[in-house]
């Protein structure tokens, strides 16, 4: 059996005080026997904020008919989750994962018995729908990313509560380097961090 | 300042009958016996001020819970009531990049508290009391809190949101 487990993140970037100090153009008004009025502003900025959550572990269940499945070279699961950001009408962010380098490829497993390695792939993507929009590697950065981008409304809560998962992340072990691998667990950690534009 | 002015500018005619009596230099076939000792009323008749300072907290929202600000005022009316009229320049809504909701709340000078949802309405008017003085000299007796909810800054877009609200007040 292989064990992947996904681990989150959460990148919550509060970049600027929400409420600014009102009543900058207050303005006074004169005692009156009828009426006296004044004015007072208030201002909010909103800063740019992005998170993601929701995330789940993955596990890979390694059968024997899997591995020798004419159709099947790879052994594949993923995870949807949600990213909420207020980045402009669509909610753009950018995605990176991180994790244990791999040899063959280029995230890895390992066992903690053996100390062996399992390298493995890891796809990203903005749509639940597109399981495989983009290939990642350790460090590399996502970018153009949008809440809006499978059709969705921009999240109006931060646990998307309100228009559901709008992200994934798709991992996948060759069966070669599965069959080259001693039996045993395998385990590893993604850290997927979201960032504002 | 300009409080201080109009009362001065009130008082100045009638100080001008009073002041030769009260200091010896008038006849008494100018200054009719009755007016001099008698207390004259400076003001008549009902009068409201409205004065306003600056808030009384600055309140940074960290990205969760609802926002929220203050200023502080002085609203004052020689009745004790008054009617506080609050329009909104964005018809209830801090406008900026989208439009946020919010609501607004007066504690006036008897610490009653006035919850006033301002929804799409461009006016509301508020009763509230105060103490029977049109004097803002002893600074502020009431405030203004406007509170933004959590799931309204939520839906909106990073950005400046901005409302002017004109309070006009009126003596009951």
């Amino acid at each position: 059996m292989v064990k992947l487990l996904n681990k989150a993140l959460i990148a919550a970037l509060v970049l600027s005080p929400v409420m600014a100090a009102p009543a900058m153009a207050a303005t006074n008004g004169a005692l009156s026997t009828s009426s006296s009025s004044g004015t007072v502003d208030f201002t909010a900025v909103i800063p740019s904020m992005v998170r993601i959550s929701g995330l789940t572990d993955m596990t890979l269940n390694v059968t024997p008919d899997a591995v020798t499945s004419p159709y099947f070279s790879r052994e594949d699961t993923e995870s949807k989750f949600c990213v909420y950001s207020n980045i402009g009408a669509d909610g753009g962010y950018t995605l990176k994962v991180d994790g244990t380098a791999g040899t063959t490829n280029p995230f890895a497993l390992t066992n903690a018995a053996t100390n062996a390695k399992l390298s493995y792939d890891v796809w990203v993507s903005d749509n639940v729908n597109n399981s495989f929009k983009n290939y990642t590697w350790p460090g590399n950065v996502v970018t153009g990313y949008k809440t809006t981008a499978g059709g969705k409304a921009r999240p109006a809560t931060l646990n998307c509560s309100d228009v559901g998962n709008n992200a994934l992340v798709h991992v996948g072990v060759n069966n070669s380097n599965i069959l080259a691998a001693t039996a045993g667990t395998y385990k590893g950690t993604l850290t997927i961090t979201v960032s504002t534009i | 300042m300009v409080r201080n002015i109009l009362a001065f500018l009130a008082i100045a005619p009638i100080a001008a009958m009073v002041f030769p009596a009260a200091s010896g230099h008038a006849s008494a076939t100018l200054l009719p016996a009755p007016m001099a000792p008698s207390p004259v009323p400076v003001h008549s008749g009902p009068r409201a001020d409205l004065k306003l300072y600056a808030h009384s907290a600055h309140t940074v929202w960290s990205g969760s819970g609802d926002a929220w600000d203050a200023v502080d005022l002085c609203l004052a009316s020689n009745t004790g009531r008054y009617r506080l009229r609050i329009a909104s320049q964005g018809g209830g809504s801090l406008m900026g990049p989208g439009k946020l909701r919010y609501t607004i709340s007066l504690t006036d000078g008897a610490g009653v508290s006035h919850e006033v949802t301002l929804e799409d309405q461009l006016l509301v008017a508020i009763e509230g009391q105060a103490p029977a003085d049109a004097s803002c000299d002893r600074g502020p007796n009431a405030t203004l809190r406007l509170r933004a909810p959590q799931d309204e800054l939520l839906k909106g877009q990073a950005g400046r949101y901005l409302d002017r609200l004109r309070l006009t007040i009126d003596p009951l």
